[in-house]
């Protein structure tokens, strides 16, 4: 990737001093930056990396953007990490498996267990090996993106390596953290979206440094309105009541069920429409499962337009969708930081979340949108929104501030630069 | 003399300490880092939203929401900023609130995993603007126009964190103008404004006012 981006593309959407304070900051970022991830596409951290790096570049810095290689089982175990890291132990399948280590397990069943882990660990330690063996690593600075290239560390040449956690690791599984944790320790320091998903027995630095949305991806930029009819003809969506959505996975976790009962609670009262739109991971053998029950679910209802992109959705149609609509949800069970909502209050609507995850940040309850923790909560909030227009434009209305000041590319960007000076000097204190 | 203005962009960190109940709170309260309690306390007035607010600072807020003490939560939201020259009486001014409160009411409650309060300091990097001036009417004119994070840095995190910025503004205003449109600066303090633009359009009306009066 080697297109540069000039930051003054946002100056209509941010406006000229953050974007001073760019350019102020990025001349005194010593030498050259690397960022290193598992993939140059799919996936929260690729699409975030795709629209820094040009920025990065934009601003002068001299900035690499590499991903690490490795094979089937390489992935196979690193998304097990993700997923027991996650606390999703329910997510974790096949012969890579991971469970919690319970005391009441046999202990045959626990060595068994152990030895599997060991041969994951090793796995892992090799394509870390192999990769760092490949890759120039000679960088002023280098971000290492989640679990699957941490051990890189150990290749270490030379500046500062910062190492960007984008999960949630509150409550891991303890085995695979303290394994982990052998690498992260040895960083420079290390960067969490927000405290929840921190940990206290890491003894380096820990930046905050939430994450973003960038307002002029496909999935985010203007669109007009014969671009958003065109998508809703398409899925044959009419736009004569009220549209709610929920744009998510077909998992368990996103409440899909919960959304319909909402849905059904408000349709008596007011005449309305659901959109549940999303794809299955390919790693997820639930997720069909969940896409049948919802559509099971649905049956009937000739409102509810249950939507599964396969192939994915495009970036525009995610945007048609949430812009056709009059209340966005995200009624998730667990969530981590549920960027999605930002999308919606970006795009001024007012979003009804589960306040669980990254959401409450983003959803201020009773400014931006609504927390809800029940199904009746949900559909109260909802009614009310339908019925009160001036209401819902005035949440949507502080929803996109709330996102201009705080989850935008742009901020994102200025916090990276502000941790890279930030490491230069431990005082508090830092003038340029 | 030219005056250069300067601004800070925060940069903000885990102190790896929290709290899950008022005694813990308590305890760390007397023991965080200074930039901790500045942040915990001020950071609010550079959050802009449309709707107020119920609480101003993240500890009243915290006390009231996941601790359901709402008389407690709305003495640390009424503090009156303008008494504390320095974070550690802002400090010791926290520390008892709490105290009393406690002596008073058995507090018992807990926050649940995911509740706790999390004590975050800020890094502050602080770096020059494109504005100089050479005098007060140039200053005015870029104090009305510079953006909201010069004006927190000036008057509020300078004064309180360090960076002496704040101490190089009155020097060149003393030397330039008066002592006395200095003091009316110096008792401007920004608990009293809804934000910092509020605060903006008051540091104009002082040195307007001043000018007025001495033509």
């Amino acid at each position: 990737m080697n297109e540069k981006r000039s930051v003054w593309e946002y100056e209509d959407i941010v406006g000229r001093g953050l974007l001073e304070d760019l350019e102020s900051l990025a001349e005194h970022i010593p030498g050259s930056v690397q960022h290193i991830n598992a993939t140059y596409t799919g996936g929260g951290v690729a699409e975030i990396l795709s629209s820094m790096i040009p920025l990065f570049k934009g601003l002068g810095i001299e900035t690499d953007w590499n991903v690490i290689r490795g094979d089937d089982d390489f992935f196979s175990i690193t998304k097990s990490f993700h997923n027991v890291l996650h606390g999703r132990v329910e997510d974790a399948v096949d012969i890579h498996a991971y469970k919690h280590v319970s005391v009441l397990d046999d202990l045959e069943r626990q060595i068994n267990e152990l030895n599997q882990r060991k041969d994951m660990l090793e796995t892992y330690l090799r394509w870390n090996k192999i990769n760092s063996e490949e890759m120039d690593l000679d960088y002023d600075v280098t971000f290492v993106h989640d679990p699957q290239p941490a051990a890189l560390i150990d290749a270490k040449q030379k500046g500062n390596w910062i190492w960007r956690c984008h999960i949630d690791v509150s409550n891991p599984d303890a085995l695979v953290w303290n394994f982990l944790k052998e690498s992260v320790s040895k960083y420079d320091a290390s960067v969490f979206s927000t405290p929840l998903f921190s940990r206290p027995d890491l003894r380096i630095r820990q930046f905050l440094v939430p994450p973003s949305i960038d307002p002029l991806s496909d999935k985010n930029i203007e669109l007009s309105q014969s671009e958003i009819d065109s998508v809703l003809d398409k899925y044959e969506i009419t736009q004569d009541k009220p549209i709610i959505t929920q744009i998510s996975r077909f998992d368990r976790l996103k409440d899909l069920p919960g959304v319909i009962d909402a849905y059904k609670l408000v349709k008596k009262r007011i005449d309305c429409q659901l959109i549940l739109a999303g794809g299955v991971a390919a790693d997820d053998p639930e997720g069909m499962g969940v896409y049948h029950e919802v559509m099971k679910k649905a049956d009937g209802e000739a409102d509810i337009h249950v939507l599964l992109g396969s192939p994915p959705f495009t970036d525009i149609e995610i945007n048609a969708f949430q812009r056709a609509s009059t209340v966005i949800m995200q009624k998730s069970l667990k969530e981590g930081f549920g960027l999605v909502v930002s999308e919606g209050l970006w795009k001024g609507k007012p979003v009804i979340g589960g306040a669980t995850g990254g959401i409450p940040l983003q959803i201020i309850n009773g400014v931006t949108g609504y927390l809800v923790h029940s199904v009746e909560g949900a559909a109260f909030k909802i009614a009310n929104l339908l019925k009160d227009p001036e209401l819902a434009r005035k949440l949507g209305e502080n929803g996109r501030e709330h996102v201009r000041n705080n989850f935008l590319i742009t901020r994102h960007l200025k916090d990276y630069l502000l941790v890279m000076l930030s490491l230069e000097d431990p005082s508090g204190i830092i003038r340029l | 003399m030219d005056f250069i203005f300067h601004k800070a962009r925060y940069q903000f960190e885990l102190t790896g300490k929290k709290a899950r109940d008022l005694h813990e709170f308590l305890a760390v309260i007397k023991e965080v880092n200074e930039s901790s309690i500045f942040n915990h306390i001020y950071h609010a007035l550079l959050d802009y939203h449309l709707l107020p607010l119920e609480y101003p600072n993240d500890f009243a807020y915290w006390i009231a929401d996941v601790l359901h003490e709402p008389v407690l939560a709305e003495r640390l939201a009424n503090l009156d900023l303008r008494e504390f020259h320095d974070l550690e009486m802002l400090r010791n001014r926290l520390i008892n609130i709490i105290e009393d409160y406690l002596a008073m009411h058995d507090v018992t409650s807990r926050a649940g995993i995911g509740q706790e309060f999390h004590f975050v300091r800020c890094i502050s990097v602080v770096f020059p603007t494109r504005y100089a001036v050479t005098n007060m009417n140039e200053a005015l004119d870029i104090l009305k126009e510079i953006d909201l994070d010069s004006i927190f840095y000036y008057f509020v995190a300078s004064r309180l964190l360090g960076g002496g910025h704040y101490r190089l503004l009155s020097q060149w205003i003393l030397e330039n103008d008066s002592h006395e449109l200095m003091e009316k600066l110096d008792n401007l303090y920004p608990y009293g404004f809804a934000n910092m633009n509020d605060m903006r359009n008051e540091i104009i009306r002082i040195i307007e006012r001043y000018f007025w009066e001495h033509l």
